[in-house]
């Protein structure tokens, strides 16, 4: 009895150490360990918010089967950075009113962190950020791709992000026609 | 800015691509740009839907009314507040004339009054200059010149 008491202790101690822990533990596609802060993971992504609520986070690494390692390191780079340049009172504000905040531009240290990005690994981000329900870092990478097409015109477009013209050459005089008041007459 | 060559993209999702859209910037020329891209992406921009939430998230005012002189003619006319590209679009390009004067070229008859603006449409209402009574009312798009 004596022995079974100490593992049921033994066993209560380490799920209240469990849950004392204060980060979580993702595991990529390709099966790679991050360490993220739990307050941080919460805050920023609806998806993980629910996973520790519910209990459903694994203490040797939450399968995210949908993210490579590139990007879900990325992810965990833009959770540290973002927890390191809140001021401590923001962190009071809870993750609902954070996420129906209206979009704000960028700051400094999240364009820098876009800045470097690849165009793969731009593209990787917006969709681990969409998977994730992480609503801030989603705003900043559309932001980011949005700044690609800037100035650009729609040639340019199709031709940087590889998209193919399914117009033909009259419903592009008609739409150009359309839209005459827009632009210059060639 | 190298050709971008991958299997998939956010860009070939239609959730994604409509909020990389949403944070293109509020110049005249940027959606109707985007509508000559591809025929999907046509479809996204010009979806009412889409053009609400557009402009919700630039809440910013595009343009001022004023009014100005031309050929000895008073105009109450629209600029951009945003530097269109150049060679994109002109300043000043959408007018109307804020004094009519009856066809004998005499005094002013009537005038264009502006009333309010919703949704991008700007209401006006044309009061004639002798009895105050309103006579005309006209919804302008001055984006699209309608």
């Amino acid at each position: 009895m004596e022995v079974d008491k100490g593992k049921g202790e033994a066993e209560e101690t380490r799920k209240v150490a469990e849950a004392d822990r204060d980060t979580v533990t993702l595991k990529s596609s390709d099966g790679k360990l991050f360490e993220v802060s739990k307050e941080a993971a919460a805050r920023l992504s609806t998806v993980l918010a629910g996973m520790i609520a519910g209990g459903s986070i694994d203490d040797n690494g939450t399968d995210l089967k949908q993210i490579g390692s590139e990007a879900l390191e990325n992810v965990v780079d833009y959770c540290n950075k973002h927890a390191n340049s809140i001021p401590s009172a923001a962190l009071i504000s809870s993750s609902i009113s954070f996420n129906t905040a209206p979009f704000k531009e960028p700051e400094e240290w999240e364009r820098k962190f876009v800045d470097r990005l690849s165009h793969d690994a731009l593209f990787d981000l917006v969709e681990a950020a969409n998977f994730l329900g992480m609503e801030r870092l989603l705003d900043v990478t559309c932001h980011k791709i949005s700044e690609m097409m800037k100035g650009k015109s729609p040639d340019q477009i199709r031709e940087v992000f590889n998209i193919k013209n399914d117009y033909t050459k009259e419903e592009l005089e008609e739409i150009r026609q359309e839209l005459a008041w827009a632009f210059y007459d060639d | 800015m190298g050709r971008h060559s991958r299997r998939a993209s956010p860009l070939d999702v239609d959730d994604l691509l409509a909020e990389i859209l949403l944070c293109l910037p509020t110049l005249p020329t940027s959606l109707p740009c985007a509508s000559l891209v591809c025929a999907r992406w046509r479809r996204l921009v010009t979806d009412p839907i889409f053009l609400r939430r557009f402009r919700a998230c630039h809440w910013e005012p595009v343009g001022v009314f004023h009014t100005i002189f031309q050929s000895g003619r008073e105009h109450l006319s629209f600029s951009f507040i945003s530097d269109p590209p150049p060679g994109s679009i002109l300043h000043d390009r959408f007018s109307v004339p804020a004094r009519c004067q009856d066809a004998g070229g005499g005094d002013d008859v009537y005038t264009w009054n502006v009333r309010g603006c919703r949704h991008g449409r700007v209401l006006l209402i044309n009061m004639p200059c002798y009895d105050r009574k309103v006579h005309q009312f006209l919804v302008w798009n001055p984006l699209a010149c309608e």
